[in-house]
């Protein structure tokens, strides 16, 4: 077992005379000035602006009239919501288990290879995606998933005769989360490898010499020592494709129809196609605790199977 | 030599079978992972092929692979299309503008939230962290409105001044102090220097690896950056290269290899640059994991 150290291994603080105390806060004072006033300006103060929008009518341009919880009521039975939240819920089941399972293959794959240069190769070519501009490479993707594109080529090649992906309400959800998990899975990856790296060898050697079959020692050592990480990257990847925007938008606007418009495209041209900033605002504060109530349930539940030695 | 290695030369029929299926397993690996690689670098290569290809070439089924001329006729096209050149130039100046703010202004604050103590300490760290969570859907709306209201609209201060301060990078460079063995600074402080000494000589200069880290990844979501330059800036002169590529996907008069130019020319100088820095960058990567 890794030993923890503790954090802070330093002589204990001892109390300051009140001058030294007084140059400290002045000191701390300057040190976070700018980046707190920035933070203060254009995250804290919008936050509670937003609230306060989200109780009006506010068009952007006319005098906002106040209408209390209204937007909140509108939005609960608006179908285009209801449906923009459906589709964002299928995308995320879609995307989330696939992209989170191809990449823990992929990092207990490089993992396993016993050249330290491969292992870095790979894990550079995996990350490729996630360094590159979201709109060139969804663009490419549209070329891709075209109906005559490269991947229908392909699956021809496999006997199969491929959709209109993006052109057909049944599949474009699915072609986006395709797109996602080839543009993502490099994030998932560089957390499982740093991860793996931590789980000691003296229990793969122990597992070797008791006669265990790789996928025991994958079972019962690899996944448990991994949990808070695997953990981890499905929060995130949930959180993340909850707020799916750029590939939806690039890919396919939204279409056919409102097939694959998701909440966060929704938000969008609610507030800045239609200007109406006061329902959008409230759409956001609903994705918000929808996202912020994932997080707490989330963060409840892994105390159940976190493996916490590790983290 | 904690332990006795067993002689190399006393191989049973046992060890050799072992190790054929430990080669033979490699093999496999390197064989599923190449796999995965071709499917990663496909995509970028058949963008960089149809670059080069006619639009009867690139529509043609069953696809060709390779253009039959090599021609540069697109790229030229795209440059006829779009200031490409300008909005490359805005998305690197603006990309390092922005990264190097974010180091000054968050430099200086994770080092005091990591080693000072005062009073408000939690509440001030706690609103960076809160700028962290609250999605962008929350705040974009009250910003723009913000920034109509100060007349920044379409302007490059619009895109600049509300990404000065980072609570992504105050936390990326706080893990980092905290880290950090507190004892040269107390020497410091012992000898009667200041906090500011003690940042200057000491602090600093160790957290060199960490700050390039954190510059290049800023560097990168500013360089990635799309939904806030799309709302704010306007003009095409003064677009930045993803609203750029999507203002031509939307020019009725470009074709697919005009496109894929235009994807070819805006992602390869990051691709070839994350080569050379890819050790610093997935270190921040990892660390940004932790963020959630």
């Amino acid at each position: 077992m890794q030993h923890t150290a503790p954090l802070v291994t330093l002589t204990a603080r001892k109390r300051r005379a009140s001058p030294m105390r007084r140059q400290e806060t002045l000191m701390a004072v300057l040190l976070i000035l700018p980046s707190t006033l920035g933070i203060l300006a254009f995250a804290v103060l919008p936050i509670a602006a937003s609230l306060g929008i989200s109780l009006t009518d506010w068009g952007g341009l006319s005098k906002p009239n106040f209408v209390g919880l209204q937007n909140y009521a509108t939005a609960l039975q608006d179908p285009r919501a209801t449906s923009a939240l459906s589709h964002t819920l299928i995308y995320v089941l879609l995307a989330v288990p696939t992209g989170v399972i191809i990449a823990l293959t992929l990092a207990v794959w490089i993992n396993n290879l016993k050249s330290g240069w491969l292992r870095t190769v790979f894990r550079t070519v995996y990350y490729l995606p996630m360094v590159t501009i979201g709109v060139a490479v969804a663009l490419l993707w549209q070329v891709l998933l075209a109906p005559q594109g490269l991947v229908n080529l392909i699956l021809g090649w496999l006997g199969v005769h491929g959709p209109n992906w993006l052109g057909s309400p049944a599949w474009v959800l699915p072609a986006v989360a395709v797109f996602s998990v080839w543009q993502g899975s490099g994030q998932g990856i560089i957390l499982f490898l740093a991860s793996l790296a931590s789980v000691p060898r003296e229990l793969y050697e122990a597992a070797q010499l008791d006669g265990a079959r790789p996928l025991d020692t994958f079972r019962f050592i690899t996944l448990p020592m991994i949990s808070p990480t695997i953990f981890l990257v499905m929060v995130l990847s949930v959180i993340g494709a909850l707020q799916v925007f750029e590939a939806v938008l690039v890919l396919s606007n939204g279409g056919p129809g409102d097939s694959s418009t998701t909440v966060a495209l929704y938000i969008y041209k609610t507030a800045f196609t239609f200007f109406k900033m006061g329902y959008a605002s409230a759409l956001a504060w609903l994705l918000a605790i929808i996202l912020i109530g994932l997080m707490v349930v989330q963060w409840r539940n892994q105390n159940k199977w976190v493996n916490y030695d590790q983290v | 030599m904690t332990r006795s290695e067993p002689a190399p030369e006393v191989l049973t029929r046992r060890d050799v079978s072992l190790k054929a299926r430990s080669q033979g397993s490699q093999a496999a690996l390197l064989g599923l992972l190449t796999l995965g690689a071709v499917v990663i670098l496909l995509p970028f290569a058949w963008m960089i092929l149809t670059a080069f290809k006619t639009p009867a070439e690139a529509y043609t089924w069953p696809p060709v692979w390779l253009p039959a001329k090599w021609s540069v006729a697109n790229f030229t096209q795209l440059f006829n299309t779009i200031p490409f050149a300008r909005m490359f130039f805005n998305s690197v100046w603006t990309s390092v503008l922005i990264a190097s703010l974010n180091i000054l202004s968050a430099a200086p604050a994770a080092y005091a939230f990591a080693r000072l103590r005062f009073p408000g300490q939690g509440l001030w760290f706690g609103s960076h962290l809160l700028s962290l969570m609250i999605p962008w859907q929350v705040t974009i709306i009250p910003v723009f409105l913000l920034i109509r209201y100060l007349g920044w609209y379409d302007s490059f201060t619009a895109l600049i001044v509300p990404s000065i301060a980072s609570g992504f990078t105050v936390f990326l460079l706080f893990q980092f102090f905290r880290s950090l063995p507190r004892s040269l600074e107390e020497s410091v402080l012992i000898d009667g220097g200041s906090w500011f000494t003690a940042l200057r000589h000491v602090a600093l200069p160790a957290a060199k690896g960490a700050i390039a880290a954190a510059w290049l990844f800023s560097f990168l979501g500013n360089w990635q950056s799309f939904i806030w330059p799309l709302i704010v800036l306007q003009s095409s002169e003064k677009m930045l290269l993803p609203v750029g590529l999507l203002s031509l996907q939307n020019q009725y008069s470009v074709n697919i290899p005009v496109l894929m130019a235009g994807a070819t020319l805006s992602t390869l100088p990051t691709v070839i640059a994350y080569m050379f820095v890819q050790r610093y960058l997935t270190d921040a990567a990892i660390t940004s994991g932790l963020k959630g």
